[in-house]
């Protein structure tokens, strides 16, 4: 199965105060990656319970369809560069995830409109894992224009 | 008597008798069997490695935006080209692609256009510390 790289940026929730988090946990243990416990956690104890129930229902969806969720980054919550309007909403800040998923290729379209869908979802994007390509780099081959040009001619 | 003392004083003669090592006396209109005068063929071994560019080696990603955002215009938001990074085809492309993606993405503000005197910057990437454009330095469209 291809890998695939699930760019989320979801809405900035407001801020509540750390909600006791005792009930909320046994609706975790069913995630058997333990990443994505630590992160859900993190989030609901920051008192950011909505952004992890829209992670939560986001992995339940892609693990539904059969995919292999591997790994849940969360690169924090930034200012958008611009003002993007979604869902008759005008957002400036938001929250940018990052899922890291071995998925079939035929999830891809049906995901999109999923999380098109879902209200909570500003921005959704499917990559190919962005493998890191270290070759060997020849350099700059420098170009023999003659021969170019000699062999055009014939 | 004397004669000896001198004979004495050269010690190295007894050591190089001249019959041992006699001058090869080579004719021109003579070759030596097996041995031609032509240069031996070899690949150059002064040649250079090939020049790689700034981000040869580098992993290009849409995310690193401190990177992409180098080889993008701070006035307009322009992504620039090939004559001024001095990049090979295959890293140029890639940077022009994570550029577009991380516009898309949400990662980097978009092109914006200003009707600001923007500096010069064709020229730069051959080291050329002064650019010889007709606009002497500043571009009077934004760039």
């Amino acid at each position: 199965m291809p890998r695939y790289e699930l760019a989320l940026i979801l809405k900035a929730m407001q801020r509540s105060a750390a909600i006791n988090g005792t009930k909320l946990f046994p609706l975790l243990f069913f995630l058997r990656d333990r990443l994505l416990q630590t992160t859900l956690c993190l989030l609901w104890s920051s008192g950011q319970p909505e952004t992890a129930a829209v992670l939560k229902r986001t992995v339940e969806a892609l693990m539904e369809r059969g995919a292999v969720v591997r790994n849940l980054e969360n690169l924090g919550e930034r200012s958008l560069p611009y003002k993007i309007s979604k869902h008759k909403e005008r957002h400036r800040r938001g929250g940018y995830f990052l899922i890291d998923l071995e998925a079939p290729p035929s999830i891809v379209s049906p995901m999109m409109d999923h999380l098109g869908r879902d209200i909570d979802v500003i921005r959704r994007a499917f990559i190919k894992h962005p493998v890191s390509k270290t070759e060997e780099c020849s350099g700059i081959i420098p170009v023999n224009y003659e021969d170019k040009l000699i062999a055009k001619k014939k | 008597m004397a004669v000896r003392a001198v004979a004495a004083l050269r010690p190295w003669c007894r050591l190089a008798p001249a019959v041992l090592w006699e001058r090869p006396r080579r004719l021109q209109h003579e070759r030596q069997p097996g041995r031609s005068d032509q240069p031996i063929q070899m690949e150059n071994p002064y040649k250079e490695p090939p020049k790689k560019c700034v981000l040869c080696g580098i992993n290009v990603d849409y995310k690193n935006v401190q990177l992409l955002s180098q080889f993008v215009s701070p006035h307009t938001g322009c992504i620039y080209g090939r004559h001024i990074t001095g990049l090979c085809n295959k890293k140029q492309k890639e940077i022009t692609k994570a550029i577009k993606r991380a516009h898309v993405f949400g990662e980097t503000v978009l092109r914006f256009r200003k009707a600001v005197q923007t500096p010069c910057v064709s020229g730069m990437a051959s080291g050329a510390k002064e650019c010889r454009c007709s606009s002497k330095g500043l571009l009077l469209r934004a760039r």
